[in-house]
């Protein structure tokens, strides 16, 4: 497989923050999904990945070219959506037009103004008034509407209604389709990664908790319910993240100690939300 | 090339406050010559326009804060072309309301009043300082931003009083060059109006390269720092 985007010991060192040792790979034609709880470091690396905040250590190539190489041509493969609207609150759209003319060669207006007209942005209002949805769309007319090899999506669905994010859903899965093209995507709505992600990446207080491919990682754990009297110390030792309620537990096993659990217990295949909870359980917040 | 589309960028966050350039050229005028008369009046103009020019073309620095300008982070140039960008803005910002000047000049000489030459130097190095004044402004804003609070209030200060001090500065030079002759010229000063030409373009020669200077120490310090 053809790496899209390599990640290698990438840290950053903060005040009251340390990102440290983050590598992963990314290849061609797939989707990662970022996860991780509130102030994990996935913004962080995110920012390291598009060059706007610099590393401490560590290295980041897009197909094969580094920023330190050539910033121009690195930035011009990547296309950033955020969490909020990154463009200066006074301009119109008749503004980004111009500056992304001005700067990407591979700008297509025709297909800017498409999706404009198809999301119906409206022209001549300040980016300010736009609703949130609105910001949202107009960042992704401006990545979409020229050549990009990698999507960075930073909590970019947040606070989308459903109809709008299945449709962003839907986007993204078109991009990756020629398999030259790949998407790392941060969220909290996991139930969109269980969707479309081809890979998870979990990072907990800057450090890497799990990295696979998702259905590997499905496949790692199972989802184990039951009455708390009834775990064996052998097996308590090796549940993630259990919950104890009125009606018992709930935890997380790796698929490798299933031998432990007898006929006691009830369980099943975990969904990614339930694996990214009960870790950041056991880890405390 | 970039750079230069930077600066694009600059002139359209701050499109509006060209607006009110006309209005403000008529009140430079106004104001110089309540101050003096003739082509002394017309240094008067300048310094309060240049004043104004000191104060309008730090204005992108307030446009693109936090947020708001992960946008032209992300746009594929570097930081020195970023920078570059900005500076040329606050050039070409001078420069244009230098120019506006120089043609009221113009039409000062098309109308038949005298001109001395020595006011005319006087003039360019007024120009000069003004350039000055923008690349210390810049160089201020790039090392410690708009900021919050007291130091927000530290910011429009540097934004404000050198501007003001230039202007306040050759109002009262014009002052006491009247005093001095009451005709409002003096046969004198005219006698050293080469070389006071000589003096006004060196001054502008050194201005532009110190404003060189000020632009690769911001291009030094900024491309190690994280969202710059």
């Amino acid at each position: 497989m053809m790496e899209l985007l390599e990640v290698k010991n990438l840290s950053k060192h903060y005040k009251n923050f340390d990102l440290k040792d983050i590598s992963f790979t990314l290849p061609k034609g797939y989707i990662m999904g970022y996860v991780g709880a509130n102030g994990s470091g996935k913004t962080t690396t995110l920012n390291l990945i598009t060059g706007i905040v610099k590393g401490t250590d560590g290295e980041v190539q897009i197909d094969g070219l580094s920023r330190e190489e050539n910033e121009q041509a690195y930035k011009e493969k990547i296309g950033y959506v955020g969490d909020e609207s990154y463009f200066p609150d006074h301009f119109k759209i008749k503004h980004i037009r111009t500056i992304l003319k001005d700067f990407y060669p591979t700008f297509s207006a025709d297909k800017f103004n498409g999706f404009i007209r198809d999301w119906n942005l409206p022209e001549n209002k300040l980016i300010k008034d736009f609703s949130r949805g609105m910001k949202v769309m107009l960042m992704f007319a401006s990545v979409l509407a020229r050549d990009t090899k990698l999507l960075v999506l930073d909590e970019a669905t947040n606070g989308l209604d459903p109809v709008m994010r299945t449709e962003i859903l839907k986007l993204l899965q078109e991009y990756v389709m020629d398999g030259e093209r790949s998407v790392i995507f941060s969220t909290h709505i996991l139930s969109d990664l269980e969707q479309i992600a081809d890979y998870i990446y979990f990072i907990h207080r800057g450090r890497t908790v799990l990295y696979d491919a998702k259905d590997e990682l499905i496949e790692n754990f199972l989802l184990v319910k039951g009455e708390s009297a009834k775990i064996p110390p052998a097996l308590k030792k090796e549940l993630i993240g259990m919950e104890e309620n009125a009606y018992g537990f709930e935890a997380i096993l790796p698929s490798d100690k299933a031998e432990l659990l007898g006929s006691a217990f009830l369980f099943e295949k975990p969904t990614i939300d339930q694996i990214v909870i009960h870790y950041i359980m056991s880890a405390g917040r | 090339m970039r750079a230069l589309h930077f600066m694009k960028i600059d002139y359209v966050l701050t499109r509006k406050q060209m607006y009110f350039m006309p209005a403000i050229l008529v009140l430079a005028w106004v104001v110089g010559t309540g101050v003096s008369k003739g082509a002394m009046s017309l240094l008067v103009t300048c310094s309060y326009t240049l004043f104004v020019a000191s104060i309008f073309s730090t204005a992108p620095f307030g446009y693109c804060t936090g947020k708001n300008k992960g946008f032209l982070l992300l746009l594929p140039a570097t930081v020195k072309e970023r920078v570059a960008g900005r500076f040329l803005y606050g050039l070409s910002f001078v420069a244009l309301l230098g120019t506006l000047c120089a043609a009221l000049w113009g039409a000062y000489a098309l109308a038949g009043y005298e001109l001395p030459l020595w006011t005319v130097a006087l003039g360019l190095c007024e120009l000069a300082v003004g350039i000055l004044i923008m690349a210390l402004e810049f160089l201020f804003f790039y090392l410690f931003g708009e900021g919050k609070g007291n130091w927000q209030q530290l910011s429009n200060i540097v934004r404000i009083a050198p501007g003001m001090a230039m202007f306040f500065g050759m109002s009262y030079f014009v002052d006491e060059i009247q005093e001095m002759t009451p005709a409002g010229t003096s046969i004198d000063l005219e006698a050293f109006a080469g070389k006071f030409m000589q003096a006004g373009v060196v001054a502008i020669v050194v201005s532009l390269l110190l404003t060189v200077v000020a632009a690769a120490v911001c291009v030094k310090v900024i491309g190690k720092r994280d969202y710059a």
